[in-house]
């Protein structure tokens, strides 16, 4: 009992240290919603540096995919604050060998753009603008405001490297929240 | 068993099923861990945190039955220690096999994860990259230099000319697609191939940005298969610098094809080669995760079937300690019909004959208890007393009634040696000797009539014997029935008396009137005429006769007395009123005695003939009288109530001053002619005798040492006379 204990410690010890150079950082550096004309549209920008284990990953051939998220929320004075609303879109970031371009697949339109760099998919990859709505209604009244934050999937990585990733930082990749009032109509 | 206990059990092993269940859910997962297609994938984190969590439970319950099953033994529970013993053998026989089941499965996959990279697989895969990337780039170059002729055709020409020379040129040059983008990308003319995809394929900002940076861009496209080439146009003919020329070309189809397997494959053994070292891990892992749960779950189903075998084996356990304690109707549920079950099975069946068998033996015991209380009553209300002997002439066993006859003390505890019973009943020498030499094998059946010397009296016996075998002391005793026949053989010799005496009334009696008459005749004719000589001799014979015959007369009429049958007049007197009216008649005169008297307080009346009464005490003075002839006379009358046999009398003892009874006739005193005086007629005591006994009574005489005789008269009190308890006097 005592060795099986220690090779199962071992082994998660193992996961915990692999791959700890450097810490990767999603950063939301802007966001905003125009709700001016007909429908509301998302603009906001994302800042993706992800750590050399992930882009290592990514180039052995592990698709990264991110996530944001948009919140609208009512502030509530006895409570904490409700969800109005959630929207939620993802990205995959894959590397192609054989041309050795950077592929960017939107889940939402299942379409794809070819880069010719990393840093050209990754500035594709957090420039947002997109059509959301929002459902706002003209008998809201209590303040509202919007957040935002993005992360990278890690139940999108294969199984083997899940738990890895769970327990390593490089890997815990995931903004804070960005947050700004909505601006009335 | 009932339907409910199965479901019972079934509901107690449904947190085993879970925790089963998800060991095979982690197994499968293990299965599919390399792949990203199983559908758990996903929440593989989970579920092995799930996993984890299951762990820690059964480890928490399983610490926690290792705590109880410690205190168990320390309480030392039955089964206890089986339970302890069959966890031990459990985890001796998982834990080995698991382990190497644990190692073989790791090195197993180990070596399997290291079988799927080889050296020169990985040189081919990227040799067959490299190949394509070069063919690509060879494509890219010859797009470039198709795209620079296309742009040349078109830089002389404007307007429709140059819209309708783009599908010329489209079919020329075997493009997919040519476009020519004005400022902000408007679309200032395109063309596509016959029969191709008529979507509008844009370039993205980056590749204008290179285009832009480099004069042209030139790449391979690997989501559309396409080579893309941005240039910008120059048009002599509008002047314009801000057009760009888009020429897609297709890949070649055969190697499209072949370029595609080649990157997937390329990919999927760099992913694998990537995740060599996690996959590892993961395996070794969810293998740990396996054993660690493989064991536990041994362990817990060693304590589940511990607790299956050990509660029926504990209930036998305490049924068989209540068994031995006595308690024979212990029934138990049958646990299952195995093995286990068959010895609850016969258990019940032995505990079902035991309390049978106990019933019966208690029967049989109440049986034997009530015969034995039988005989023990009919025993001790035999007027005879029944005595056994052992082999060694030990006393084994004795009646109330032979302890009475033979004079056994209280002190006496039974069984006792024959060595005891002499020093204590020297008496009894005799019955122990004949009973000795009764003794031995050929002895049967005997009678014999022992005399036995109590004090001043002799006891007469009559002792039959007999051999019976004793089961339960497993030898022969010596029965012995003891019957006192003194009273009887007196009785005998009084009833002889009487005969006499009635006879010598009627015979005797008869002649003596005519002889006294004729004797007197003889006397009043001769007297006066007889000589004086013969007148002298004459009356002295018939003076002499006729005195003889008075004599004879008083004695007949004394043995008249004796034998008569008077018919009592029972009326309730008191007897020491009797006494001192007759004592008060030997008072007077010049042979006066000296009478003393010491009466019972609140002394009760007699049922009794008055008459008879006073010629009792009559006698009994008299023959005091008669035994002190020289001297003064001194009585002493005192009375007491007794008991005997559960009923009063009052004893009334007469002690005189005189010399005492000789030994000689002390047998024999009360028969007729029993005297040693010099006068009397020896019928005295007898009638007294008689007289008590005719009002059921008893007599009996002793010596004094300070007095001479003493008489004690026991009598029956009247009925209706209810003695107060603090008179009685148990003898």
């Amino acid at each position: 009992m005592f060795r099986v204990l220690t090779l199962v410690s071992l082994a998660v010890t193992l996961v915990a240290c692999s791959g700890t150079t450097d810490m990767g950082e999603i950063r939301v550096t802007r966001a905003s919603v125009d709700t001016a004309g007909t429908g509301s549209r998302l603009r906001a920008s994302i800042r993706y540096d992800f750590s050399d284990s992930v882009l290592d990953a990514l180039h052995h051939g592990v698709p990264l995919t991110v996530e944001w998220d948009l919140e609208l929320r009512q502030k509530r004075s006895w409570l904490w604050d409700g969800t109005r609303r959630r929207i939620q879109q993802a990205a995959t970031l894959s590397f192609r060998s054989l041309s050795e371009r950077y592929v960017v697949t939107y889940s939402l339109t299942e379409q794809s753009q070819v880069f010719p760099s990393l840093g050209s998919a990754l500035q594709a990859l957090g420039t947002v603008d997109e059509p959301v709505f929002l459902d706002l209604k003209p008998e809201d009244e209590a303040p509202m405001y919007l957040r935002m934050r993005s992360r990278l999937d890690l139940a999108s990585l294969p199984p083997p490297l899940q738990l890895p990733a769970l327990m390593s930082s490089d890997w815990r990749t995931r903004s804070s929240w960005f947050q700004w009032p909505l601006s009335p109509t | 068993m009932a339907p409910q206990s199965y479901l019972v059990r079934g509901l107690r092993q449904l947190p085993l099923i879970a925790l089963l269940a998800l060991l095979l859910v982690v197994l499968y997962l293990a299965a599919g861990a390399t792949t990203s297609e199983s559908a758990l994938a996903a929440n593989y984190p989970w579920i092995l945190g799930a996993s984890v969590a299951a762990l820690i439970i059964i480890l928490a319950a399983l610490v926690n039955r290792l705590f109880r099953l410690r205190q168990r033994i320390a309480r030392q529970e039955p089964g206890a220690l089986f339970t302890r013993r069959l966890v031990i053998v459990f985890v001796a026989l998982s834990i080995p096999p698991a382990i190497i089941v644990f190692a073989f499965s790791l090195g197993f996959l180990t070596r399997s994860v290291e079988s799927w990279f080889n050296v020169e697989v990985e040189g081919a895969l990227d040799d067959a990259l490299s190949i394509g990337q070069i063919y690509l780039e060879s494509q890219q170059k010859v797009a470039l230099d198709l795209t620079r002729q296309i742009a040349d055709d078109l830089a002389d020409r404007d307007g429709e000319a140059r819209v309708r020379r783009l599908g010329v040129l489209v079919d020329r040059y075997g493009a997919d697609e040519l476009t020519i983008f004005g400022a902000g990308l408007t679309i200032l003319g395109t063309s596509f191939r016959q029969g191709g995809d008529l979507t509008l394929n844009f370039p993205n900002n980056w590749e204008l940005f290179l285009m832009r940076d480099n004069g042209f861009y030139s790449g391979a496209d690997p989501t559309e298969l396409h080579v893309r080439v941005l240039l910008p146009l120059e048009s002599r003919a509008i002047g314009s610098e801000d057009a760009v020329l888009q020429a897609l070309f297709p890949w070649p189809e055969r190697y499209e094809g072949l370029a595609q397997n080649v990157e997937e494959q390329y990919e999927s053994y760099g992913t694998l080669a990537f995740l060599r070292s996690k996959l590892e891990q993961s395996f070794a892992l969810v293998l740990s995760l396996v054993l660690l749960l493989s064991v536990l779950l041994a362990v817990l189903l060693a304590f589940s079937t511990a607790r299956r075998l050990v509660r029926p084996m504990g209930q036998l356990s305490q049924a068989t300690h209540r068994v031995a304690g006595g308690d024979f109707a212990q029934t138990l549920p049958i646990p299952a019909q195995d093995d286990l079950g068959f010895l609850v099975q016969s258990f019940n069946a032995m505990t079902q004959r035991l309390s049978e068998t106990s019933e019966a033996a208690e029967r049989s015991r109440q049986e034997t208890e009530q015969q034995r209380n039988y005989l023990q009553g009919l025993l001790s209300r035999l007027s005879s007393g029944v005595i056994s002997f052992g082999d060694t002439g030990e006393l084994i066993t004795s009646n109330r009634i032979a302890g009475s006859i033979l004079g056994f003390p209280e002190t006496l505890d039974l069984p006792a040696q024959a060595a005891e019973i002499r020093s204590h009943c020297p008496w009894l020498d005799p019955l122990l000797n004949a009973v000795d030499g009764q003794r031995g094998e050929h002895v049967q059946d005997w009678v014999e009539e022992i005399s036995l010397e109590r004090g001043e009296q002799t006891q007469i016996l009559m002792c039959r014997g007999a051999r019976l075998p004793d089961s339960a002391l497993g030898q022969d005793v010596q029965v012995v029935v003891v019957d006192d026949v003194t009273n009887l053989i007196q009785a005998q010799r009084e009833a002889a008396w009487g005969e006499v005496a009635r006879r010598m009334a009627h015979e005797v009696k008869n002649p003596l009137t005519p002889i006294q008459l004729s004797a007197e005749r003889l006397r009043r004719r001769y007297l006066t005429t007889l000589p004086e000589e013969d007148a002298q001799l004459l009356d002295r014979c018939t003076t002499t006769i006729v005195n003889q015959v008075q004599a004879l007369k008083h004695m007949v009429n004394a043995f008249s007395e004796y034998a008569r049958a008077p018919q009592l007049r029972l009326e309730p007197l008191k007897l020491s009123s009797i006494v001192e009216e007759v004592a008060a008649l030997y008072q007077s005169g010049d042979n006066q005695l000296q009478v003393t008297t010491h009466w019972a307080a609140d002394e009760p009346n007699i049922a009794a003939d008055s008459g008879r009464m006073r010629q009792l005490v009559h006698n009994l003075i008299k023959n005091a009288q008669e035994a002190v002839e020289e001297g003064h006379l001194e009585l002493a009358f005192r009375s007491a109530l007794v008991n005997r046999a559960d009923r009063p009398f009052l004893a009334l003892t007469l002690e005189d001053n005189g010399p005492g009874i000789p030994r000689e006739i002390m047998d024999r005193l009360f028969e007729p002619y029993a005297t040693t005086k010099p006068r009397g007629t020896g019928l005295g005591l007898s009638i007294v005798k008689k007289i008590t006994e005719e009002h059921g009574g008893t007599i009996r005489a002793s010596n004094s040492a300070q007095r001479g005789a003493a008489f004690t008269v026991e009598i029956p009190v009247e009925r209706r006379e209810k003695p107060r308890p603090e008179e009685q006097r148990s003898l």
